[in-house]
């Protein structure tokens, strides 16, 4: 019994250290090609294929301890016969793994974005995990050298949208995000979301018409994150009350809503002559096809965002107080008139009551 | 059409056809513009969400609200025409001219009600409530009409004034809209239907009226009808 047990335990420890053995030496054998800063490859379409592999860079991320055919399972000789096939992290990122990877349902969420379904459409330009985490370089998202890291995510983002990406750096969020570091600025995955990015044309989508307000009001109808700033926080408020506001409330998506005269990427402030909402863009931003053709520029005499209850509202806020009083005063008058009448009437039949009483005895 | 004044039963005919028509057509569209109005101006209270439900939504609403505007424009003209180029609508309008007796028939009203002192004053057939409502509705249903159009059309009213003047205009037509509410439901409705001789007066549709009602309430109209004598 206790031989075979001996025997069972020795042979398990040579069968592990046999197999880490051979995986290590894997990595080493992997790095005789792999190391060459040269190595390249050359496609059918002449396109060129550099094959270099950074160790440190590899020793650096979160999978430092991992060799290669941890996850380029699919290698099994040395040398490859095959191209590798594109790594899945499911191998190991998934709910209860032994290895401790984390994977929270978050992750999940990727297989309803719109990036997952143009994968699944064989997309070959659409987004894996890695494309945006990094391959052999995938650090904690708070780490700042990592892909996801916020700071870094415009970049991310834009190697495949490079037209949003150059919108979104000029515009006020992307300075003050990358060129003053101020980290409330938001970056793309603020406004379209991290793992379940959706089409703005998915009404499930926070960049979607009628939930684009609700998305902006996050920050800029907070206290503690534009008001920082010296940001009016009342813009939610007053564009909520406007008939804008009011319509979209209630599933209006043909009425504007913030990015509709702000912008999307290129939201500037008002001040910048490139700003869709500079005075001189109004008419333009007003007067859009489906909007208003034909604004002019008494579209923007007087302040859009409006409260009719504050003094700054100028002569707005005092005759919308003059019918506020005007109302009071109808409707108080009335009601004295109404009660007077009513007194005078009970008087009549109590007095009538008495009358026929008296006639009765 | 049988005239205004036409004794029958007991009963005269206070109000013509073109009367009655010209009401109801402007109490319907009016009830209307107020019920979907109000789905706007309160859309965040229960009430104002109960509404916008009930019309079918945000487009509805507005669709519903400017085809009564369309019926309410349509009677004003009908009424314009009525009061300008017949008869009868001349004279019912010179019975609503406000005069000095109103201002004498109201402190006489307050004496009686306050103290019950005095008597009711000689009522003729529009009393200085009927003229404050008349001529209140006039004014009220203009600004009505001429802010609603503004509104309506917003893109060509704001290529031709400021757009803080719109602003304006938006809270002229919802502040004034809750005052004629106000005198309509409340005070018109109180009178006809409350403070007068019976729950809900139905002489708005028939036109007729018993006439021993009214040679207590309108002596004057009733002498008029009866050529001052009694019993007819």
């Amino acid at each position: 019994m206790c031989k075979k047990q001996l025997i069972a335990l020795l042979s398990g420890i040579f069968l592990c250290v046999s197999v880490k053995a051979q995986a290590t030496i894997a990595v080493e054998k992997c790095m005789i090609c792999h190391g060459k800063p040269e190595l390249k490859r050359v496609d059918a379409a002449g396109k060129v294929h550099y094959l270099f592999v950074n160790l440190k860079v590899l020793k650096a991320s979160v999978h430092a301890k991992k060799v290669c055919t941890d996850c380029h399972a699919d290698v099994t000789v040395i040398p490859h016969t095959q191209k590798p096939k594109r790594v899945n992290c499911q191998r190991c990122h998934y709910k209860g793994n032994p290895q401790g990877a984390p994977q929270i349902d978050k992750y999940m969420e990727y297989e309803k974005s719109v990036h997952a379904q143009e994968v699944r459409k064989g997309n070959p330009k659409a987004p894996v995990c890695q494309d945006c985490h990094g391959n052999h370089d995938v650090r904690k998202t708070k780490d700042p050298l990592s892909h996801v890291f916020k700071n870094n995510v415009p970049e991310t983002c834009g190697r495949c949208h490079m037209e949003e990406y150059a919108q979104y750096r000029h515009s006020i969020h992307g300075t003050a995000l990358l060129d003053k570091g101020i980290m409330d600025a938001p970056s793309c995955t603020d406004c379209h979301g991290e793992h379940l990015i959706l089409r703005h044309t998915n009404p499930q989508s926070p960049t979607y018409a009628t939930r684009i307000v609700k998305t902006c009001a996050h920050c800029h109808e907070a206290v503690n994150i534009v008001g920082k700033y010296g940001i009016n926080v009342e813009q939610v408020e007053t564009y909520e009350r406007s008939f804008h506001g009011i319509a979209v409330k209630f599933g209006e998506k043909t009425v504007a809503n913030c990015a509709s005269c702000h912008g999307v990427h290129n939201i500037l402030p008002p001040e910048d002559p490139h700003s869709t909402v500079y005075i001189k863009n109004i008419p333009k931003t007003c007067g859009k096809p489906n909007c208003h053709p034909g604004a002019n520029i008494n579209f923007a005499r007087g302040k859009i965002h409006v409260n009719p209850e504050k003094k700054s509202a100028g002569i707005i806020y005092w005759i919308a107080l003059f019918f506020k009083i005007l109302t009071a005063s109808v409707l108080l008058g009335l009601i004295i008139h109404i009660a007077m009448d009513l007194y005078r009437r009970t008087q009549e039949y109590q007095q009538k009551k008495k009358e026929f009483k008296e006639m009765e005895e | 059409m049988k005239k205004i004044g036409t004794i029958e039963n007991g009963r005269v005919l206070r109000f013509s056809l073109h009367m009655r028509i010209q009401h109801i057509v402007l109490m319907v569209s009016l009830i209307a513009l107020a019920v979907t109005g109000f789905a706007l101006k309160y859309n965040d209270s229960v009430l104002g969400r109960f509404l916008l439900t009930i019309e079918g939504g945000m487009t509805f609403r507005g669709m519903i609200h400017r085809f009564f505007a369309v019926i309410l424009v349509l009677d004003i003209i009908y009424h314009l025409w009525y009061t300008v180029f017949t008869d009868e609508g001349h004279r019912e309008l010179m019975l609503l001219k406000p005069s000095r007796k109103d201002v004498t028939e109201f402190f006489a009203v307050m004496r009686y009600t306050l103290t019950g002192r005095g008597s009711k004053p000689e009522f003729d057939k529009y009393t200085y409530r009927e003229k404050i409502q008349y001529w209140g509705v006039v004014v009220g249903v203009s600004i009505m009409v001429i802010t609603g159009f503004l509104l309506w059309f917003e893109t060509a009213s704001m290529t031709v004034m400021p757009k803080w003047i719109f602003d304006i205009t938006g809270i002229v037509h919802g502040a004034e809209g809750i005052i004629l509410f106000i005198i309509l439901f409340l005070w018109h409705a109180y009178n006809v239907h409350i403070g007068g001789k019976q729950f809900f007066n139905t002489s708005f549709i028939s036109g007729w009226e018993d006439l021993d009602y009214l040679k207590k309430e309108r002596p004057l109209e009733y002498k008029r009808y009866t050529g001052g004598g009694e019993g007819v």
